[in-house]
């Protein structure tokens, strides 16, 4: 049986529930991200086929028995971005599901298969799915999915109405959608989750099947976020994430070892992952459709109450890819996009959505004609506008405008809409244009139009589909994936959700995600034997806590190992090396696994919970030990970086009741012998440690911490900085060009990334580096070589950096000030600041790190 | 003539039709007046039923002036057990009521925790982020348009960015209409009795009460296209 993982607390549930409460290390076949439509189809199958399989999901695991129809709980709990989710223009309102099951918790079940016009363009477009793959797999997904049409008694007023309304314009193609539902309740409230689970979403379908399954060798981890993929010569090696609480804080870190990984997250979050990790990015976002829509709502004088009831039951075709004749098309000459027009209602404050055309008091005045109204929507089938890209503060940027076409289609939609209403005795019709947002004659209708083509920039969008943006196609310079999903370039990484869609599918799209990923499962089972069963997976831990590696553990999991732990070595491997200072003959650095070695000392490293008094421990608390043999007795000095204190001990093994077979630091001055430390060697270059007030029999403990002399680079300090820049070389000037994030190093830590580089060639020969600081501080810089380093001068004339190359991905740097400036009164120099006495000047000490070759950043500095 | 409707559906914890169960509507008086039966009916193959009756059902000489009948339904086993499965909540109705019915067993759970009481938080942040896209990154994107040298791509990106901050503002009073509603949506008990919006169906805290599984969607009149 499988189990469901996560961070919130909740009630026993219908699958088996359990708290993450340490960091998470998986090693699998598997790794799918992102648990929706085609995420939950995947898992299912791969794990029914014998793979062991991890679902991630961000978002929070939620059954029937926690909807509670009420807008303003259920949004945030289950809608991406707590509903708050939107294009760069804040214009169009992008309906996403997040939270375990994605979009198809909160969709209408609205089951459309994939039209056959769609399937063959697609295929002319470079998707090579045979007729039979298509019918046998969306034959699976209907029976598990329980597809069936809506019956006549479930068509509610408001569809009725439409059904109606299409009768008398004379349209002919109109008819009861499918849906993926079990004698469904009926309440209206599918946005919200469905309380009574007669709605087969895949969370009670796909991933109750394959959780249940006794042979299911499927984890979901909920609550996590995933946002480094870790990859070389095409080949990813692992990802890494976050859980994050409900504040959005990160807590336990997740690392997953897998032959392949698919990205399932949905045509923004896909593409941003991929683009923050540096891939495809030149391809990666390109032209997301979005299905633009808007809600044409008729105000009658008799009462309808279409909130009672399925919201989307019906569907006018005439329009729409999915039509079965051009008549409706031929007789009216239109020639702008496809479209459907779709019954739907909404509950009440969603529905103020379709009125805020409207101010705000207006607003407040058509809400009380609630039961009167009757709604239908317009879904265009949109060419490929749009793009996703990164902001320079790292948000998905999503850019769209509609195109000609599209407005056309709007506007032949609401004339077609607002005729019907008319038709069946609408005192006024509501549109969600600012300008001109009330039609209360017939007559008026062609000023509404206009309105809409002419004055589009306020016309209030709404899209449920964004898609495409990856697409499927054989050419890499102008698709992501090809036709088994699979990233270009890549032997291991898919991406299989909305965006791998060519073109919009036209229809609600929810049946061609699945059909899409049932396919690319059945194909990954194929091949499974022939080209992913022999990839070697490293079980690497990355950045998770460990006992070889604590300074990645949060305070309380840090406490936890102390105590489970005992010494394994006396107090003579506490010895550092003669020197005092970092030299060749007690510091090195290994380029292959990036790791550090300095025996002057230990250095002392806080656990990374990021709350205020730790962050301030954490950037300004750092120390180091040091310990020397004199005669038969160990002693050493504690040294915290930011003050002069170098407080003086004794080491002494010693058997503490509370914690066995320890090392006890008794400090031998004043103030400082008031407290003491007990550590505990785990290996020869790490050890735990609690400091404590009081006497060493029943202390009263203060902190824990972890001491090493070999860490990651990540953790180096001022003069491990020092040191490294010492033994580097020049980098070439081609070998800077592209993206670069930049961190400030201290001794105590390294600061998150707070500035950002892009270096180009100007007119071919004149490198120079685009700087933005801390999102305020913007500039250029142009790039000089020096005999041993690059420099690099701005627009300041007197400050100037110094760089030079770790590996391709990694450049260390140092910015000086001009000579001889505070050099006198700061002799030490507080943290980040670091002094150059050959150079009579300061510098601040930072890191590089490459984050793509092409522009990544694409809406702003890259 | 029958100028009422009590109509709907009944499924199981299955969620299959719950055809072996009848259906008795009955009109809740006062004690001095026992309740009225208004009618009954089986339940069919498909979980369906229908009960049409006229005002003669539940007007009496005791309540002469009864304008519209309080309707509650019970469901019984078509075998004649005396037990109720279940009963409904009641509703007043002018013309018609239609009811779906999901008959599960419910067993509360007092101390289960609020799982909605961190959304408050939710939306500030989100406000937050969406307020950062007007403010911060126009005005990021102002410097980098003046100070650097930019692929004509990203300086077209950017130029429509900034360009595009007065509408990005005018479509942020468009946010706030909807947190306005959001906020009104506290307010939804005023709004169920002033506009007659029907509601969530459920308890706001599921998991803690004792509570049926029905949704009753009264209408005042006939559809006019029916």
């Amino acid at each position: 049986m499988g189990i469901i993982y996560g961070i919130e607390e909740i009630v026993p549930k219908n699958e088996e529930y359990r708290l993450v409460q340490n960091d998470v290390v998986e090693t699998v076949d598997v790794c799918i991200i992102g648990s929706g439509a085609a995420g939950a189809v995947l898992a299912k199958e791969l794990a029914e086929s014998g793979r062991t399989v991890v679902l991630l999901e961000r978002g929070g695991y939620h059954e029937g028995k926690d909807m509670n129809q009420r807008d303003a709980d259920m949004i945030p709990l289950l809608w991406k971005n707590s509903g708050f989710n939107f294009d760069d223009n804040l214009r169009i309102a992008i309906a996403q599901g997040c939270c375990l099951g994605g979009s198809t918790i909160i969709n209408d079940a609205v089951c459309f298969d994939t039209p056959n016009r769609v399937q063959e363009e697609w295929e002319k477009l470079g998707v090579d799915f045979g007729e039979e793959e298509w019918s046998s797999q969306l034959k699976r997904v209907h029976n598990i999915l329980h597809v069936s049409e809506v019956t006549d008694d479930e068509l509610n007023r408001n569809n009725r109405m439409l059904k109606e309304g299409a009768t008398k314009l004379g349209l002919k193609d109109h008819r009861k959608n499918s849906r993926n539902c079990i004698n469904c309740m009926q309440c209206g409230f599918c946005h919200l989750g469905c309380h009574y689970e007669t709605k087969q979403n895949v969370l009670v379908t796909y991933i109750h099947h394959a959780l249940q399954n006794n042979d299911s060798k499927m984890k979901v981890y909920c609550n996590c976020h995933v946002d480094k993929i870790e990859h070389k010569d095409g080949l990813v090696l692992g990802i890494e994430g976050d859980f994050e609480n409900i504040d959005g804080k990160k807590t336990f870190r997740l690392r997953v070892n897998a032959k392949i990984i698919i990205i399932s997250a949905g045509a923004i979050a896909s593409t941003k992952l991929l683009i923050k990790n540096g891939i495809s990015q030149s391809t990666a976002g390109n032209g997301l459709c979005l299905h633009p829509g808007i809600q044409v709502v008729g105000d009658f004088d008799y009462e309808i109450k279409g909130n009672q009831g399925i919201p989307m039951a019906y569907t006018v075709h005439d329009f729409g890819v999915s039509r079965i004749t051009d008549e409706a098309i031929r007789n009216s000459n239109y020639d702008g996009s496809e479209f459907l027009l779709e019954s739907i209602f909404l509950p009440l404050t969603q529905f103020s959505i379709a009125l805020s055309g409207s101010g705000i008091m207006q607003h407040r005045t058509l809400i009380e004609r609630f039961n009167n109204y009757a709604m239908a929507g317009i879904v265009v089938r949109d060419s490929n506008l749009g793009k996703v890209s990164l902001t320079s503060t790292g948000r998905a940027s999503v850019s769209y405008e509609p195109g000609e076409n599209e407005l056309k289609a709007l506007a032949k939609g609401a004339e077609l809409l607002a005729k019907m209403w008319f038709a069946l005795g609408a005192k006024k019709i509501i549109i969600p244009h600012r300008g001109l947002s009330i039609v209360d004659k017939e007559e008026d209708i062609p000023k509404m139009m206009e309105a809409i083509t002419k004055d589009p920039k306020n016309l209030l969008l709404g899209s449920a589909h964004p898609q495409s943006g990856n697409k499927m196609g054989k050419n890499p310079d102008d698709s992501v994936v090809d036709s088994d999903c699979k990233v270009h370039g890549f032997k291991n990484l898919f991406v299989c959700d909305a965006s791998v869609f060519p073109t919009a599918v036209g229809v609600n799209p929810q049946i061609s995600v699945m059909t899409v990923a049932s396919i690319i499962a059945s194909r990954i089972i194929r091949d499974w034997n022939a080209k992913y069963s022999d990839l070697e997976i490293n079980p690497e831990i990355g950045e998770t806590c460990a006992l070889s590696q604590p300074m990645y553990c949060l305070r309380a999991n840090l406490s936890e190992m102390f105590d489970s732990t005992h010494t394994q070595y006396g107090v003579d491997v506490l010895v550092n090396s003669s020197s005092e200072k970092a030299n060749d003959t007690n510091w090195t650095f290994d380029p292959v696994k990036m790791t550090i070695t300095n025996n002057s000392h230990w250095k002392g490293i806080f656990s990374r919970d990021a709350d205020i008094p730790n962050t301030l421990a954490l950037y300004f608390g750092g120390f180091w030990k040091r310990f020397n043999k004199v005669g038969e007795e160990t002693t050493g000095t504690t040294h915290p970086y930011e003050v002069q204190v170098f407080a003086a001990n004794k080491a002494q093994e010693r058997e503490l009741d509370k914690f066995g077979k320890v090392i006890v630091l008794e400090y031998r001055d004043p103030p400082y012998n008031q407290f003491y430390d007990v550590l505990k060697i785990v290996d020869k270059d790490t050890i735990l440690g609690k400091a404590f007030f009081g006497n060493p029999i029943a202390g009263n403990e203060m902190l824990t911490f972890s001491m090493s002399r070999k860490y990651p680079f990540e953790f180096m300090d001022e003069e491990d900085h020092e040191m490294l820049y010492s033994k580097m070389k020049k980098p070439t000037l081609e070998s800077m060009v592209g993206i670069w994030e930049g961190q400030l190093v201290s001794d105590s830590s390294w600061s998150n990334s707070v500035f950002r580089f892009r270096y180009y060639f100007e007119d071919k020969k004149k490198l120079k580096n685009d700087y933005l600081f801390g999102n305020v501080l913007v500039g250029t810089a142009s790039v000089e070589e020096k005999e041993d380093h690059l420099e690099m001068h701005d627009a300041t004339g007197s400050f100037h950096d110094e760089l030079r190359q770790v590996n391709q991905d990694i450049v260390i740097g140092k910015y000086y000030s001009p000579s001889n400036f505070a050099l006198g009164w700061l002799p030490q120099g507080p943290s980040f600041i670091h002094v150059d006495e050959s150079k009579s000047s300061i510098y601040l000490p930072y890191i590089l790190k490459r984050i793509g070759k092409e522009t990544a950043v694409r809406n702003s500095i890259g | 003539m029958n100028e009422y409707s009590i109509l709907g559906k009944v499924i199981n914890k299955e969620n299959l039709p719950a055809d072996n169960y009848s259906v008795l509507a009955f009109d809740r008086d006062n004690i001095l007046n026992p309740d009225d039966l208004l009618g009954q009916s089986i339940i069919d193959p498909k979980g369906m039923f229908k009960i049409d009756f006229d005002s003669s059902k539940f007007s009496s000489f005791l309540e002469p002036f009864e304008g519209a009948p309080d309707v509650y339904l019970k469901i019984k086993e078509q075998n004649g057990q005396k037990n109720d499965i279940l009963m409904t909540k009641e509703t007043q109705t002018n013309k018609e009521i239609e009811y779906h019915i999901k008959i599960t067993d419910n067993t509360p759970n007092p101390n289960a925790p609020d799982i909605y009481a961190g959304n408050a938080r939710r939306l500030i942040n989100m406000l937050n982020e969406v307020r950062d896209i007007i403010g911060i990154e126009t005005e990021i994107n102002i410097d980098l348009l003046q100070n650097q040298n930019l692929p004509k791509e990203i300086r077209n990106r950017l130029e429509d960015f900034v360009q595009g901050s007065d509408e990005r503002r005018r479509n942020f009073e468009h946010v706030l209409v909807i947190v306005s509603s959001f906020i009104d949506s506290y307010l939804e008990e005023l709004k169920i009795g002033g506009i007659g919006y029907d509601g969530p169906q459920v308890p706001r805290l599921p998991r803690r009460e004792k509570y049926n599984q029905e949704i009753i969607w009264p209408r005042g009149e006939k559809f006019k296209w029916a």
